[in-house]
């Protein structure tokens, strides 16, 4: 029999969570596609969307972003003020699935799902993110880098869910990100390849350099991943046209996409090196426009 | 429409049933659901609403669109129970008797609709973009639409009749 549990707060989700097994259930636009395929049985339902914890989004200058898992993708492209902190996000938000997903979807469910093509991973990857964990023994913070473990795995433990998303706010001005998919359609697509990138300029000698850089790609790995390589290559770097086409071309060495329905290896890795390059771009462009993160 | 309980034939499904109410077109409806019935199914075999279609069953085609709160959401992968207390518009909601909402008529004045079966959709992803944007561009016309897919028409008709629509609507 399929039990249905519709907590209100965290409390109650974890007394619904003794009703083991059970399915905790958001936006459904990833598990109910797969109960639909017949691939997901259903046990207790726990509806997720009353949960009060979960809720709402906090934006400040002066603090980090806290966005409460529930938080969908259209939430966040609506939101102006987490659009100027979390820029890559937003943009990854708008190009997740379709209009009428992006008002189902939420982010924490995005994630959670850990599909290695996720729109909203590689932002957070680049936007240094910390998610936040809850379960009946309590709360814990883990780094974004941590939490992709696997193709659809997560660090989450039983009964643990995610509550919020953090986004560190940075106290100096002259950061900038951008996010950037590839896909064979304008809407309702999974990437072929995604990813995003993150700078803070520092100004030398009067000319204006890529201080640090984050850059994060999806669609090339098990998980989405950072490039930590290029990141220390781009530390220092002027920014002209030839480096950053030469951070395209190393990216494309330290990603190691496969052949799957969508793409293909070969394209993935030319992909990628165009993808660096224009995200990278874009981002200090939105850098020099003075943003924070 | 009535308050109705569930009176046709519901889609097999197993689990326990759960007591649920909304609003639909305007009425309220309540009914004993179970728990995994899907809102696209809850609309068409309980309350007989069938102009919401069930295209693709995993959101990737726009069939299966309604309003919820005034938001376009695809109905096949949103859980009835998950809409309780909610305010759902269908295709059906969209005329007042016999007379067609404006976007409706703009479909037909324009020649937007062939097999039709992506029609109700479109219609009511059109009318969420004119209740928030009275005007909008052809560009973004075609984005908020991107959602829906049509096999028939290449989608030209469609963007014309829901600019069409949008002077109807101007107008009123």
């Amino acid at each position: 029999m399929v039990g249905y549990s519709n907590p209100r707060n965290l409390q109650e989700v974890f007394a619904a969570m003794l009703k083991s097994p059970y399915q905790l259930v958001a936006g459904g636009t990833d598990i109910l596609v797969r109960k639909n395929k017949g691939l997901l049985e259903f046990s207790h339902i726990i509806n997720l969307l009353n949960v009060a914890e979960l809720q709402g989004c906090t934006c400040g200058i002066n603090g980090s972003v806290r966005l409460g898992a529930l938080v969908r993708h259209a939430d966040l492209v609506k939101d102006g003020q987490c659009c100027k902190v979390a820029r890559a996000l937003t943009q990854a938000s708008q190009e997740v699935g379709s209009l009428q997903i992006r008002n189902l979807a939420t982010l924490g469910g995005n994630l959670c799902n850990a599909s290695p093509a996720a729109d909203t991973a590689t932002p957070l990857l680049v936007l240094d993110a910390s998610f936040e964990l809850v379960s009946s023994q309590g709360t814990r913070q883990v780094k974004a880098t941590d939490f992709f473990v696997g193709p659809s795995k997560t660090c989450l433990q039983a009964d643990e869910l995610l509550s919020a998303v953090l986004i560190p706010v940075s106290p100096v001005l002259a950061c900038g990100s951008a996010f950037m998919k590839l896909a064979k359609r304008k809407a309702l697509a999974i990437a072929v390849v995604n990813g995003s990138a993150w700078v803070q300029l520092e100004e030398v000698a009067g000319e204006i350099r890529i201080g640090q850089a984050r850059v994060a790609m999806g669609s090339v790995a098990p998980t989405p991943v950072r490039l930590p390589d290029l990141e220390a290559w781009l530390k220092g770097k002027p920014i002209t046209a030839s480096v950053l086409a030469e951070a395209g071309k190393l990216a494309e060495t330290m990603v190691k996409p496969i052949d799957d329905i969508r793409s293909t290896a070969a394209y993935r890795r030319f992909g990628t090196a165009a993808l660096v390059e224009k995200v990278l771009a874009e981002a200090v462009l939105h850098a020099k426009e003075g943003n924070y993160a | 429409m009535p308050n109705c309980k569930h009176a046709c034939a519901p889609v097999p499904t197993v689990g326990e049933l759960v007591p649920v109410v909304m609003t639909v077109n305007g009425f309220t409806v309540q009914a004993e659901i179970p728990v995994d019935l899907l809102l696209v199914d809850f609309l068409r075999d309980y309350l007989e609403l069938t102009g919401t279609k069930r295209g693709c069953g995993d959101g990737d085609c726009g069939a299966c669109t309604v309003l919820l709160n005034g938001e376009a959401i695809t109905s096949c992968v949103k859980l009835a129970i998950q809409a309780h207390e909610q305010e759902i518009i269908t295709v059906e909601g969209l005329a007042s008797g016999e007379e067609l909402h404006p976007i409706q008529e703009a479909f037909l004045e324009v020649g937007a609709v062939q097999c039709g079966f992506c029609t109700p959709g479109m219609l009511l992803s059109a009318k969420a973009l004119l209740d928030q944007d009275p005007s909008p561009s052809e560009d973004k016309i075609a984005r908020h639409l991107a959602g829906n897919l049509c096999r028939c028409t290449g989608y030209t008709k469609i963007i014309q009749a829901v600019q069409l629509a949008a002077q109807k609507m101007a107008q009123l």
